[in-house]
């Protein structure tokens, strides 16, 4: 495999040459991190000087009737926390297309259906597609699922179970308003890592489809069928899945009616499918005027579908309505109001809960100071005595900009504050935030930057205190030095965060400071 | 269920024949218009007013293609302007009144494109309702992937909810609202969240959809009990490209955001996933990633069972090898570490409980190492398990006293 990716690089390289469009972005920074203070085992930054670089390729071309493209990433770091890997390849693809027929190989992602294939594959596909004829369109895949390149040569630190994937799926346009598609998905693993890896053996039969009956109105849905082996366990299932979604929209109203049922033994090793849940979901949103709209939701859903789960059926209820107002004040231009009111009920399998979410955000403009303040009270409550707390939350932010000479001018503040108060510990909770902020903008000389200092105050009536103090810079500037690349930034971030607990022994600081290149062309 | 797709198939035919505009208020079904419109398979109802393409979502001829269908009267004529009205290009249509117009952008260059529909009376649709700026970003995808990225990581790191959602496409497949809740409630359990990633794979597909793999580092405050926690894995997304930026399709285990609801959050796990997931419970308390033990024994030998939980002051079995499957045996004086029966121990130099992953544990072959101190960060296999072993600080002359993280695989 290796040398596969070897040879394919080669090849792109070749291409790159001879291409009639090539694109490069680089970024080199390197960061040094500092950490002091009996608690500092804490932090998650690593400690002294790391780099991180990362490339990213592009090209383009063709040749006869053939286009072709390809890109190609890289990522090289010595910090663990980045990567356990100190070099990786973090992309590579190749696409043939004559508009007919369609070959990719490398990072492989043709998403299906939802149920089926909704996941990259490292391997090849093949599509078919003739416009203008009653031809279906085909699609063909194969590969691994893999979540990273270095998983495909088994390196020790990145090794994976290995899934191999294979597809297929054939689309038809029955009518112009109304197409239909079946695919076939089969998954093998193998190369358990721990004794206790599920091995799984799976295919899933799909059906799925697209329809616009009428102007502004269209539906949508597909069914899977699964069936699975699971050598570890020793265990066999057949499932299905099902969704159903239509969406009406044209103004001033959009509604979406959305239907779910996936059966707890359904399996898409590809895909993307939560079990054991039937759902129902509704939305409206409505424009009631130019300055109002309403939205109206309501969301229901349950498990335990074959009633085998000990645990009992847990059922949800998640109705909500928000109001958006522009200029609810006549003499305001800049004013919007969003009100939003959401409530959860949920019930069974041994829990009880309704929780209260109200929230209130307005922003606006007063002379040359712009306003963004929130708002938020909720209330949980629970029949089982695992959460009753009500909770205060309250943020605003305030910004304005200044213009002085060729230099801009940005200062802000931002405040917050949170109160729980939890009705089972009979404690209060309270958080306090502050930061102030000053952006600096020289168009003339290419530079941007910001400066930002605060503090969080962590205050509890019973447990642990803490204060955390920061400060952060980052600064960006374009050199015309290198203006011979087509977006080139250099840049510098810096960071001091301070925590402080009422156990000092936790306390500790950090220090980072990034310096990074990032070009273009 | 049978039911349900009857009567849904039902619905569906009674709309395609009858004029059930219930939904769509003041529309005439003699307009003019478009019945649908979609820009790279993407429908013009869900774009908003401004689409940004990217070179590796196109296919690799490098097109814009623009198909959809008039309704209204028998379609006279199909024209499409791509620099706002100054030139129009009449297009193919079919009898049916289908269509399909293809162009190549230039990177950074603005086509404003509107459709004008004339039928055979010489009535027109309103062509400032198909009005779409689009836009070939001279961004490559990587750079998108990461502006989504570190915009989502800074909304959730300020714990500003409206931000962080505004990243979240319409068709989350956990669920929009499930995940709005969940993260609420993170917001609330959590505090001075400090989150990085670096990007490990990135796969654009011809539909527009970006497969995203990360390697994370994660530091959280709980509110509950005041402390730290820190964690780090690789975790995957997949993002939507819609409305001229990427939104978030679907997220696998372990997650980032929305931790507190992760069985209806997620959407499967991640191959090889080597940490285990933090994630909050109903009461805000932190569960999942390791689990700190404090233990003081007179003699400092004892044992402790990672499975149950449980520590024996005094064991029958004390040697190298003597326990059961899923124990450890600490000697506290000598300072030593023993594995069970059958199993293994070894140090994994440079490693912390958050970082040392299941592949390194998988590979150990040492036993019963005697060099047991602070800071050392063992795997350990036992009974088919794997686990890990970071000993924080041992202190004591006895009675004795050791901290350590414990984690399973």
């Amino acid at each position: 495999m290796k040398n596969t990716a070897a040879a394919l690089l080669l090849l792109f390289a070749g291409n790159a040459l001879a291409g009639t469009e090539f694109h490069a972005t680089n970024e080199l920074s390197a960061t040094y991190n500092e950490t002091a203070g009996p608690g500092k085992g804490a932090s998650s930054l690593t400690r002294g000087l790391n780099f991180l670089e990362t490339l990213s390729l592009y090209g383009s071309g063709s040749k006869g009737t053939w286009d072709y493209n390809y890109t190609f990433g890289a990522k090289a770091t010595d910090d663990e926390r980045n990567d356990a890997k100190k070099v990786s390849l973090t992309s590579l693809q190749g696409r043939l297309t004559d508009k007919v027929h369609t070959l990719t190989s490398g990072d492989v992602f043709e998403s299906f259906s939802q149920y089926s294939l909704a996941t990259s594959l490292k391997g090849a596909s093949y599509r078919f597609n003739k416009e203008g004829t009653r031809l279906p369109e085909v699609t063909a895949v194969f590969g691994w699922a893999y979540p990273r390149w270095d998983s495909v040569w088994n390196d020790p630190r990145t090794r994976s179970v290995k899934r191999q994937g294979t597809g297929l799926r054939v689309k038809q346009e029955l009518t112009p308003d109304l197409w239909a598609a079946g695919s076939y998905v089969g998954t093998k693993d193998t190369g358990r890592l721990a004794p206790a890896d599920a091995l799984y053996d799976s295919r899933n039969y799909t059906f799925d489809f697209g329809y616009a009956p009428i102007p502004g109105l269209t539906a949508a849905g597909e069914y899977s069928a699964s069936d699975y082996d699971e050598t570890t366990g020793g265990a066999s299932a057949r499932g299905a899945a099902a969704r159903l979604e239509l969406v009406g929209d044209a103004d001033p109203s959009r509604v979406s009616l959305e239907y779910e049922n996936v059966e707890p033994d359904f399996f898409s090793a590809l895909g993307s499918a939560t079990p054991d849940r039937r759902k129902f979901k509704a939305r409206w949103r409505y424009k009631y005027s130019k300055r109002v709209t309403v939205n109206f939701g309501l969301l229901w859903y349950r498990n335990n579908l074959e009633g085998g789960s000990a645990a009992g059926t847990t059922r949800n209820w998640k109705p909500e309505v928000s109001v958006g107002v522009k200029k609810p004040f006549a003499g305001r231009p800049y004013s919007f109001a969003d009100l939003s009111y959401k409530f959860d009920r949920k019930y069974g399998g041994g829990s009880s809960g309704a929780d209260h979410y109200l929230n209130a955000n307005y922003h606006d403009r007063l002379g040359g100071l712009d306003s963004d303040t929130n708002l938020g009270y909720t209330l949980y409550k629970t029949k089982t005595d695992v959460r009753d707390a009500s909770e205060l939350t309250f943020n605003t932010a305030l910004s304005s900009r200044h213009e002085v000479k060729a230099v801009v001018l940005k200062p802000s503040v931002n405040l917050g504050t949170w109160y729980s108060k939890d009705e089972l510990a009979d404690a209060a909770d309270k958080l306090y935030e502050y930061s102030l902020g000053l952006g600096f903008e020289a168009p003339g000389a290419s530079l941007t930057a910001d400066l930002r200092a605060g503090q969080n105050l962590l205050r509890k009536e019973a447990g642990e205190d803490s204060d955390k103090f920061f400060a952060a810079l980052g600064a960006y500037w374009r050199p015309k030095l290198l203006a011979r690349l087509n977006d080139t930034t250099l840049f510098l971030r810096a960071g001091y965060n301070s925590y402080d607990f009422t156990t000092s022994a936790s306390n500790f600081r950090e220090k980072t400071v990034t310096l990074g290149l990032n070009a273009s062309f | 269920m049978k039911k349900l797709i009857i009567l849904a198939a039902a619905l569906l035919v009674l709309a395609g024949t009858a004029d059930a505009k219930w939904w769509i208020f003041g529309k005439s079904k003699t307009e003019v218009g478009l019945k649908y419109l979609f820009i790279n398979k993407i429908s013009a109802d869900e774009t908003g007013p401004k689409i940004k393409l990217f070179r590796e979502t196109l296919g690799a001829d490098g097109l814009v293609r623009i198909t959809g269908r008039a309704s209204g009267g028998q379609t006279g004529s199909v024209r499409v302007t791509l620099d706002d009205k100054a030139t129009w290009q009449d297009v193919k249509f079919a009898d049916n009144g289908t269509f399909e117009h293809a162009f190549k952008p230039e990177p950074g260059k603005t086509y404003v494109m509107l459709i004008e529909v004339t039928d055979t009376a010489g009535k027109t649709n309103k062509p400032e309702e198909t009005r779409k700026e689009i836009t070939l970003s001279e961004e490559n995808i990587q750079a998108k992937v990461k502006e989504a990225l570190d915009a989502m990581f800074a909304a959730y790191n300020a714990e500003n909810l409206q931000k962080f959602m505004g990243h979240v496409g319409e068709n989350f497949a956990g669920d929009k609202a499930i995940l709005e809740r969940a993260v609420k409630r993170d917001f609330d359990a959590l505090s001075n969240i400090s989150m990085r990633y670096t990007l490990n794979n990135i796969a654009a597909g011809a539909q527009g959809r970006v497969f995203v793999s990360i390697t994370y580092n994660r530091m959280v405050f709980v509110n509950k009990t005041g402390a730290t926690n820190t964690d780090s894995g690789a975790t995957e997304f997949v993002f939507d490209s819609k409305e001229g930026k990427l939104s978030l399709f679907s997220m696998k285990q372990p997650l980032m955001f929305g931790l507190s609801d992760a069985e209806n959050v997620a959407t499967g796990t991640v191959l090889g996933n080597t940490s285990d997931n933090l994630v909050l419970d109903e009461g805000g308390n932190l569960g999942g990633s390791y689990t700190s033990v404090t233990i003081s024994d007179a003699d400092g030998i004892f044992s402790y069972d990672m499975d149950t939980e449980t520590t024996d002051a005094a064991p029958t079995f004390t040697g190298c090898g003597g326990t059961y499957s899923g124990q450890v045996t600490f000697n506290l004086g000598n300072p030593s570490v023993y594995n069970a029966a059958g199993g293994a121990i070894q140090e994994i130099p440079g490693k912390t409980i958050s970082t040392v992953t299941s592949a390194e544990v998988q590979a150990i072959t040492g036993v019963c190492p005697n060099d047991n101190n602070a800071g050392k960060t063992y795997g350990v296999k036992s009974g088919g398990s794997l686990y890990a072993i970071e000993v924080v600080s041992i202190s004591g002359s006895g009675p004795y006293s050791v901290t350590f993280k414990f984690r399973k695989f």
